[in-house]
């Protein structure tokens, strides 16, 4: 039931929430203002195999994630989807957000422009971004969204990344560990849903257990956008344990301060999200490498293995540093970049290698 | 490999003020006034920084900051030919081989101890992801806190303005508490000046080259903005643009008379082959193909109000054609194709691009709407090893008959 939003057509899911669908990519999307304007936020999840749609449009060198998502409207797949909410997240989604545009002329889309400082006045501008977003949202459904839905929805989703939080430690609990694969299911449902179905389904998740880790080394996944359960499933099959993660749609969804109720809710949004756990596309000076070590060094895993999805500038241009980084700290380090489908053979053997090794 | 950099910008320099006593050209003017550039990294009266491209320069002027950006090196690393090594060295350091070659030659020079140690290290958000990611790669290598510049996308608002000017104030007291250089507001004021009579006589440089026949070959202006941009705010920026501007008077006053035929006008997208090639050469000597604007030569902004000169940096800044969504550049490229009465646009689709070569298909079908076909070459504009000329040169031929039979 975990999986179902996974693993059946999420359209036709969708549809019974009985909300408007409001596509999104990065995780510097504030949510909560998709939320609150009273669509179902879905994060969008490209298309597993080419039809060779998005190598006519975009070179080949560019993100594999991107070219599928390119590859996933073309080929009607969101044609469900009521506006997408893109951001300048990297080069690649600022010319996913061009090529939608042409391609996709009566979609309604967006561009929300997040700063890559967290300053006192990258907040100010981007609680004004945020702002910017809600009125384009208003316009969108010719409803207000007062300052109080604004706070409801602040309130929801903090709820749920709070249970979030108590599912991530589960993965790393000693009596009855969850298996990652199931939490990476679970995290991808709850940006497939509105926050209220999210929350129920991570509750109970969280009461009943369900799945749990086999024994074996411990490891954490790190990279970009790793939006796929079988890839953790097949880590699993080969006697890990995934313990930790530090992906676009695990950690980086999930983990955020608080936003400051007693703030202005744009401006307690836009500085939650630059607080938040950077993506290392952040110019900031406690960056994901420092991110990361802080995470390793809590967790002590056996192992990291890095999944980084060809052409991403902003993670690949960090390994030699990570590297430096897992050596100084004595963990083993794999380091795989990769294609957006399932597994390759060739990936898969490498990782059966590097778990055996552990 | 035995190589200097120091050395480089010093045999530069000098083996131009040789050739200019002999003759002086701008294009000699041109690189001896980047080897004195070159010289100031090196040149304790100087701060030296390696930035971003499309960085304000006029305010490293102001400060006395001896500053290039880290392309510019990569660019001078793949001219000389010696861009393989530091690129294969930069590979072995774990940098991606499908980045940009640009910066990953210039990651494998610093790990070399190529460069030395800056004092600054100064990037920006803009125009793309692996500029700043070097530059915070380097902060790394050599142990120098870095500055970023966070640039807001177009359009231009009260907002985005002093977000970025407030950012242009800490990046001077940055500059001051690394390097101990103090900003200035007279000379700011002065470097607003400089570049503001600069940008005029290049303005006037690029309205000649709307004519037809263009003054100029395809060679003449090959990477002058972006290597201008270095000289921007000094005296020595007039200079060169004045030159040029002459030489330019001279041929349009000798009726282009000595330049090569010009049947079909071209259009340059981004940026140049940085090594030696024969295309350039080829498309003139063959077809009669005179490239007369590249997408970087294009003055978009007015002259800096020099009382007041870091708004006007500003907006510069974040007007640039690249930085923001593709219908910004792409607007700007066609009214470039319709201003300059291009036939055809080349864009190598430099390797590692990804905002190039993300958005080449829009602009090809954009221009392609207005009647101005474009080609996209895959090559990499740094890297040598897999540069295939024979290929480039049929796709080339190809394309050229294709201008010939809609003419």
């Amino acid at each position: 039931m975990i999986n179902d939003i996974y693993e059946e057509s999420v359209s036709n899911k969708i549809k019974e929430y009985g909300k408007p669908a409001a596509g999104w990519f990065c995780s510097y999307t504030p949510v909560e203002i998709i939320d609150a304007a009273g669509y179902t936020p879905v994060r969008i999840s490209g298309a597993r195999t080419s039809s060779g749609a998005a190598d006519s449009i975009m070179h080949t060198n560019i993100c594999p994630y991107i070219k599928a998502c390119v590859e996933a409207a073309e080929s009607g797949d969101l044609d469900f989807l009521d506006c997408v909410v893109f951001t300048n997240g990297c080069d690649a989604q600022r010319r996913l957000y061009d090529i939608w545009k042409s391609r996709k002329p009566d979609m309604p889309i967006y561009l929300l422009t997040i700063p890559k400082k967290n300053t006192p006045v990258s907040v100010a501008l981007l609680s004004g971004q945020i702002a910017a977003l809600t009125t384009w949202f208003k316009k969108q459904t010719g409803k207000e969204i007062g300052d109080e839905r604004i706070i409801d929805s602040i309130k929801t989703y903090k709820e749920l990344r709070a249970i979030a939080a108590k599912l991530d430690e589960k993965r790393r609990d000693a009596k009855a560990p969850i298996a990652g694969s199931r939490f990476a299911g679970l995290m991808l449902g709850a940006q497939r849903m509105p926050a209220a179905d999210a929350i129920r389904m991570l509750s109970d998740a969280l009461e009943k257990g369900g799945e749990a880790a086999q024994p074996g080394p411990a490891v954490i996944i790190a990279g970009n956008m790793l939006d796929d359960p079988d890839w953790i499933r097949m880590i699993e099959s080969y006697g890990a344990r995934v313990v930790a993660d530090d992906l676009c749609a695990g950690r980086r969804f999930w983990e955020m301060p608080e936003p400051d109720e007693s703030a202005p809710p744009f401006a307690a949004l836009a500085e939650a999200y630059l607080s938040k756990p950077p993506c290392p596309r952040m110019a900031v000076p406690d960056d994901s490498v420092a991110y990361m070590k802080r995470l390793v060094e809590s967790v002590r895993p056996d192992g990291v293995i890095f999944y980084i999805l060809k052409f991403c500038d902003t993670h690949l241009y960090n390994v030699p540093e990570m590297r430096r980084m897992m050596q100084d700290l004595d963990i083993r380090a794999l380091f795989i970049e990769g294609d957006y489908t399932t597994a390759s053979g060739q990936a898969a053997t490498r990782i059966q290698a590097f778990i055996e090794m552990l | 490999m035995d190589f200097n950099m120091k050395d480089y910008f010093d045999s530069l320099a000098s083996s131009m003020e040789k050739k200019l006593a002999v003759e002086k050209t701008a294009r000699r003017i041109f690189v001896y006034e980047l080897g004195r550039i070159g010289r100031k990294l090196f040149d304790p009266q100087y701060a030296s920084a390696w930035t971003g491209v499309f960085v304000p320069f006029e305010i490293f002027q102001s400060m006395d900051v001896g500053a290039v950006y880290i392309e510019f090196v990569g660019a001078m690393l793949s001219s000389a030919g010696m861009a393989p090594h530091f690129l294969q060295k930069g590979e072995e350091s774990g940098i991606t081989p499908d980045g940009c070659a640009y910066h990953r030659a210039l990651y494998g020079a610093a790990s070399d101890g190529l460069l030395g140690k800056p004092q600054l290290l100064i990037g920006a958000t803009s125009p793309c992801d692996g500029g700043l990611k070097t530059i915070l790669n380097m902060a790394r290598l050599v142990g120098v806190e870095p500055f970023t510049l966070d640039i807001p996308y177009p359009p231009v608002t009260r907002e985005k303005i002093d977000y970025l000017v407030g950012q242009y104030r800490d990046m001077m007291d940055y500059i001051e508490r690394l390097s101990g250089k103090k900003a200035d507001h007279d000379r700011l004021r002065e470097a607003a000046a400089h570049s503001n009579a600069a940008v005029r006589i290049v303005r006037e440089i690029y309205e000649a080259c709307k004519q037809t026949p263009a003054p100029i070959t395809s060679e003449t202006l090959k990477n002058f903005q972006v290597i201008f941009a270095l000289l921007m705010g000094s005296p020595a920026g007039t200079e060169v643009a004045r030159v040029f501007l002459e030489e330019i008077r001279a041929n349009i006053a000798g009726g282009c008379k000595d330049l090569p035929k010009e049947e079909f006008r071209l259009l340059w997208v981004q940026n140049r082959i940085q090594y030696k090639n024969n295309l350039i050469d080829y498309l003139q000597t063959k077809f009669n193909a005179k490239i007369v604007v590249d997408e970087l030569n294009y003055i978009y902004w007015d002259d800096l109000d020099e009382d007041n000169p870091l708004e006007g940096l500003a907006v510069r800044q974040i007007m640039h054609p690249l930085n923001g969504t593709g219908e910004h550049r792409i607007e700007t490229l066609k009214k470039m194709a319709a201003d300059y009465k291009i036939h055809g646009a080349i864009n190598p689709s430099h390797w590692g691009c990804r905002q190039n070569c993300g958005m080449r298909q829009l602009m090809k079908s954009a221009l392609g709407d207005i009647g101005v076909p474009m080609i996209n070459l895959d090559v990499d504009c740094v890297d040598t090893r897999n540069y295939f000329e024979g290929q480039l040169m049929t796709r080339l031929q190809g394309f050229m008959e294709m201008l010939r039979e809609n003419a």
